[in-house]
């Protein structure tokens, strides 16, 4: 009974031991000292602690009247914000005081920001670009498809989604990207990267199997854990060395790179929707499944035209970015995965961002 | 007795062999804050129907502001174009490029309701920046959504925004850069007054 007495205590002790830490945690956090006691933001030693606290409070005060007088203030109050210093303004400002304040210290920030001049950073990642010889013919193709989008993959792809529930949507999508297993399982050898290769054969059999041939995806569902490797054949040359040689946008596929062709072509080859016999099955079944992609996706598309200067530019950009970090991500996860005592390496290697 | 003093010392060593909880840092912090308000404004019964769109509106412009770091992300979208703009360029560049923002995002945020938000992680960039990786979970897809924030004197604030691997900023840089080869700065402004107008 005694020996049970002690344990139970020791117990108690224990339990009362870790709950501080986590009180402590959350204080800091709530007292958003936490600059001073992050090792890497260590020489910020004239900090006060108060950067948080501030913004948390002055947003409280009904945001809505306080941006009311519409937007065209920034102009009107920059003499009087001239006149206060800015970076002490969020320790001399009572918090909750007046609603007035945000506006006020965002005037601040304002002039004295507009004046200083863009200084390119040291050690920035060096930017996606994607030649483009191609741009008179590229421009006109961006048309068609931009056209092709609004006039009739749009408006069907909405009636679709309105006829079938999204659960349905999702489980079709699923089905498809089952069925582009051939695609990943090949890319991941061709990688050496062959416990991605494994995942993949497995995740196929799981969710053919018990998946319902494919409309279901039970190996992501976090007790078998096996996500899809986001692998494909561009990425694997890109890997080897391959640069992306410069931008086309096919019609109908949309934005590609000489590179990424081949990609377009090896997924052609490697679908089995590609030997459906009668010569028409094929392209119905591609039609249907961009259908019920877009359908999970209107608005995307909308939303990049839409905050675009130039459409054309920035889809050529986000292709750009986007293959270049596909790349990138799949580099650092395979040097990851190099034998042990070589784990440390990725650390040094994509030194301060990963 | 010694056995379960044992016993005892054992749980104690493996409980404190535990992670002590994340300690997040104030560029998640701050975001937090910011983000959680966007969510409640979103899921607010009171301003549900349709009539209260633009008090929504006006509310998320308050949060924005306070969020983002507007001259840094326009100096950043315009890079070495900035520096040939004048004061009052600059700022006319920065009120249209909210707006240009605003005019495309707006309706897409109103749009999220049932999103989670999920903070992974948080990177320091450099002593004065960081970048915080989240997700937003919807019911068909997972979007990965990085803040890249900075700290001016106190304030931890947004200045570009990294979805699917695509840089707001870097995006903006190109067509900025490609536009700005072949006009003078107030044909671009121009430009953007248009674009605002339109619709």
């Amino acid at each position: 009974m005694k020996h049970f007495c002690l344990t139970v205590l020791l117990l108690v002790l224990l339990a009362g031991g870790g709950a501080p830490r986590a009180d402590a945690s959350s204080a800091v956090a709530a007292s958003a000292s936490a600059p001073i006691l992050l090792p890497s933001s260590g020489n910020s030693n004239q900090l006060e602690p108060v950067s948080q606290e501030p913004t948390a409070r002055e947003s409280k005060p009904d945001p809505g009247s306080v941006d009311s007088p519409e937007m065209g203030e920034p102009s009107a109050d920059e003499p009087e914000s001239r006149a206060v210093p800015a970076k002490n303004a969020p320790e001399s400002v009572v918090p909750g005081t007046s609603p007035g304040i945000p506006e006020e210290e965002k005037t601040n920030g304002h002039t004295d920001d507009l004046e200083s001049d863009y200084v390119p950073e040291e050690g920035g990642e060096a930017p996606a670009t994607l030649y483009d010889p191609l741009e008179p013919f590229n421009r006109a193709m961006y048309h068609v498809n931009d056209k092709l989008y609004f006039w009739l993959l749009k408006p069907v792809s909405q009636t679709y989604g309105e006829v079938v529930p999204e659960p349905a949507r999702i489980s079709v999508r699923n089905f498809f990207s089952n069925l582009a297993f051939p695609v990943r399982f090949l890319s991941c050898l061709l990688q050496a990267d062959f416990s991605g290769a494994v995942k993949e054969s497995g995740r196929f059999v799981v969710n053919t199997l018990w998946g319902v041939g494919g409309f279901l995806d039970p190996s992501s569902k976090n007790e078998l854990d096996l996500p899809k490797q986001n692998v494909d054949l561009g990425q694997t040359l890109g890997i080897y060395g391959l640069g992306p040689g410069f931008y086309i946008v096919w019609p109908f596929l949309g934005p590609s790179s000489l590179r990424d062709t081949v990609d377009i072509a090896g997924r052609h080859f490697l679908s089995p929707v590609s030997y459906l016999n009668p010569w028409y099955a094929p392209m119905t079944v591609r039609g249907y499944e961009a259908v019920n992609d877009t359908s999970l996706r209107i608005g995307d598309y909308e939303a990049l035209k839409g905050a675009a200067i130039d459409p054309y530019l920035s889809i050529r950009d986000a292709f750009a970015q986007y293959r270049k970090q596909k790349i990138e991500a799949r580099k650092k996860h395979l040097t990851k995965q190099l034998p042990s005592g070589e784990e440390k390496m990725p650390v040094s290697v994509g030194s301060g961002i990963e | 007795m010694k056995k379960h003093l044992g016993i005892a010392i054992v749980l104690w060593f493996v409980l404190s062999l535990l992670p002590a909880p994340a300690c997040a840092g104030a560029a998640t912090e701050t975001l937090k804050v910011h983000v959680n308000k966007v969510l409640e404004i979103l899921r607010d019964p009171v301003l549900k129907p349709a009539s209260a769109k633009e008090v929504k509106k006006d509310k998320l412009r308050a949060i924005y502001v306070l969020m983002f770091d507007e001259v840094e992300l326009s100096r950043r979208a315009l890079a070495r174009n900035w520096n040939s703009l004048n004061t009052a360029q600059r700022e006319e560049f920065v009120h249209l490029f909210r707006q240009v923002l605003e005019k495309t995002y707006a309706d897409r945020i109103l749009a999220y309701a049932n999103e989670k938000v999920i903070f992974d992680r948080e990177i320091m960039l450099s002593d004065h920046q960081a970048e915080v990786t989240t997700r937003i979970l919807s019911s068909s897809k997972t979007i990965p959504f990085t803040y890249r924030m900075i700290r001016k004197g106190n304030a931890w604030k947004v200045y570009d925004v990294v979805v699917e691997n695509v840089s707001l900023i870097q995006n903006y840089r190109t067509q900025f850069n490609e536009i700005l080869a072949k006009n003078t700065p107030e044909q671009m402004l121009q430009t953007l007054r248009k674009k605002v107008k339109e619709t």
